[in-house]
């Protein structure tokens, strides 16, 4: 049985305000994720779930409340810094790069700011991570392949794999499986049962369409016009 | 005269020069025009140029260091102020991209620039580089591969999903605002070369070319490297033995490499489509 597994909260949001301008986009929101669980959150576009994950990223900083990770509370610049490197983001790929990029440097970019950045070259360790992650879903023969050139399902597990060599216990995933094929989203929801229970993962994800969350968390949220409105 | 009877005056080895150098350093910045989506900036920062060399005409001074300086500022109103002010910038491209172009006029008629020079400004002529120009030219180029050498990890980040870039932590706007003042340079060097009309064969052909053949970041610059000095060294050395306009033939020179580029990959990839 997957679910929370202790009573330790590793994301906790309390009171959040955010807003573009005049326009409020978060108003009063509270979230207490469990070590552990899967929480999905679902509300139409706009209703501010990305602004939600910039918020927890650091991203954005919010006009009201508290929004603490692993005990730390994102107060300066360091702390969002700090955060940033206990996540790990799967962002949303409704648009394909126009960019080549190997699969191979696509999934190294998750280690930047953790063992290699500004003026420092990858490690074999890195090299190591990269490999064991693409082994992990079933991607390493697409090793040298062009991300241009490959499936939406395939894309998201290189996102995946990228995600998974930030060795972080946290994972945010936007919209993971919305582009995706009947089989190919079975595919990754498997996959994503799998990585959760063998990593320990606690995990939010976020989508407009409830059905998509259903399999993969424990509890799903509905949210609307930047609130929390009910359990679904 | 034969092309090595050409390359033994001063003035020809100058633009040979030249040409190999922003060949091999400007295209580069083609890749951050496409894949950052500065299509109307870089209309914008081109005007601007435009601007700043009818203003160095009028003034008395090298066109190129006119052009740098009007495209420092536009890069930096069109970047940071950009961002601190959450202003469109679709919008002020269009405003910046017109508005300079009907001010250069205003400064070419109330001069009395001749329209044989003011129309060099839209053609561009390699063999008119200075030494000065040729300075210039080759300290851009250094700083350009020093950038992308030094930042190449963060560079191939911000090109692939700025969105992503930001969430590990790279400093994505200080990144693209400073790739945005390089773009801006490297075309205020390439309307010197071949016009302004013509900027796009020196920056973005060589760019598009390399993207269609390569298949990782670091093949698509060393390509574009390449046929960004085929394009421009070919063609010059074509408008040399076929006594041709020399930004034509660079042009020319450049989609024709793109045209091959793009034949090439079509056989190749009917021919994989056959074997499945």
């Amino acid at each position: 049985m997957i679910g929370p597994r202790n009573n330790m909260s590793v994301i906790r949001i309390e009171d959040l305000w955010s807003s573009y301008g005049r326009e409020p986009v978060l108003q009063g929101l509270s979230i207490d994720l469990k070590e552990g669980q899967s929480l999905g959150i679902a509300g139409p576009n706009g209703a501010g779930k990305t602004t939600l994950f910039k918020v927890i990223l650091g991203l954005v900083k919010p006009q009201r409340g508290r929004v603490i990770v692993l005990e730390c509370e994102l107060k300066n610049e360091k702390d969002r810094s700090w955060v940033r490197r206990q996540l790990a983001y799967v962002p949303q790929q409704s648009v394909r790069g126009k960019l080549p990029v190997s699969v191979w440097d696509a999934v190294l970019m998750g280690r930047w700011g953790k063992t290699f950045g500004f003026l420092k070259m990858p490690q074999n360790s890195d090299k190591a991570a990269v490999h064991q992650a693409l082994e992990e879903v079933g991607l390493l023969h697409k090793l040298k392949a062009d991300c241009r050139a490959l499936s939406g399902g395939e894309l998201q597990k290189v996102a995946l794999a990228r995600a998974l060599i930030r060795g972080a216990s946290i994972m945010l995933l936007d919209e993971p499986t919305t582009y995706l094929d009947h089989r190919s989203k079975e595919d990754l929801v498997e996959l994503l049962t799998r990585i959760r229970e063998e990593r320990k993962l606690s995990l939010i994800t976020i989508s407009h369409d409830p059905s998509h969350l259903e399999q993969i968390t424990d509890e799903v949220l509905q949210m609307e016009n930047g609130r929390l409105r009910e359990k679904i | 005269m034969s092309l090595l009877d050409f390359l033994k005056v001063p003035l020809f080895q100058r633009a040979f020069l030249g040409c190999l150098l922003s060949g091999a350093g400007l295209s580069l910045l083609g890749l951050v025009v496409l894949n950052l989506n500065l299509t109307t900036i870089r209309f914008a920062l081109m005007h601007i140029a435009l601007l700043g060399a009818a203003a160095a005409m009028v003034l008395g001074f090298s066109p190129l260091i006119g052009a740098m300086l009007g495209i420092i500022v536009a890069s930096l109103l069109l970047g940071p102020a950009g961002d601190y002010i959450k202003v469109d910038t679709g919008i002020t491209g269009v405003i910046f991209m017109t508005g300079s172009l009907g001010l250069a006029f205003i400064l070419f008629y109330k001069a009395g620039v001749p329209a044989m020079d003011a129309f060099a400004l839209f053609t561009g002529n390699v063999l008119a580089l200075t030494n000065a120009d040729i300075w210039t030219i080759i300290a851009l180029t250094l700083v350009i591969f020093t950038v992308f050498i030094l930042f190449y990890r963060e560079i191939q980040m911000l090109l692939y999903n700025p969105d992503l870039a930001e969430s590990l932590g790279v400093p994505v706007k200080l990144l693209r605002n400073g790739l945005l003042l390089l773009t801006g340079l490297a075309l205020g060097i390439s309307i010197r070369i071949v016009g302004a009309l013509l900027v796009d064969a020196a920056v973005l052909l060589p760019a598009i070319a390399a993207m269609t053949t390569s298949r990782s970041l670091k093949g698509t610059l060393i390509m574009s490297g390449i046929f960004g000095v085929l394009s421009q060294v070919g063609g010059l050395a074509a408008s040399m033995i076929f006594d041709l306009p020399s930004g034509a033939s660079i042009t020319m020179s450049a989609v024709l490499i793109l045209c091959i580029t793009g034949f090439v990959q079509l056989i190749t990839k009917s021919k994989l489509g056959g074997v499945s």
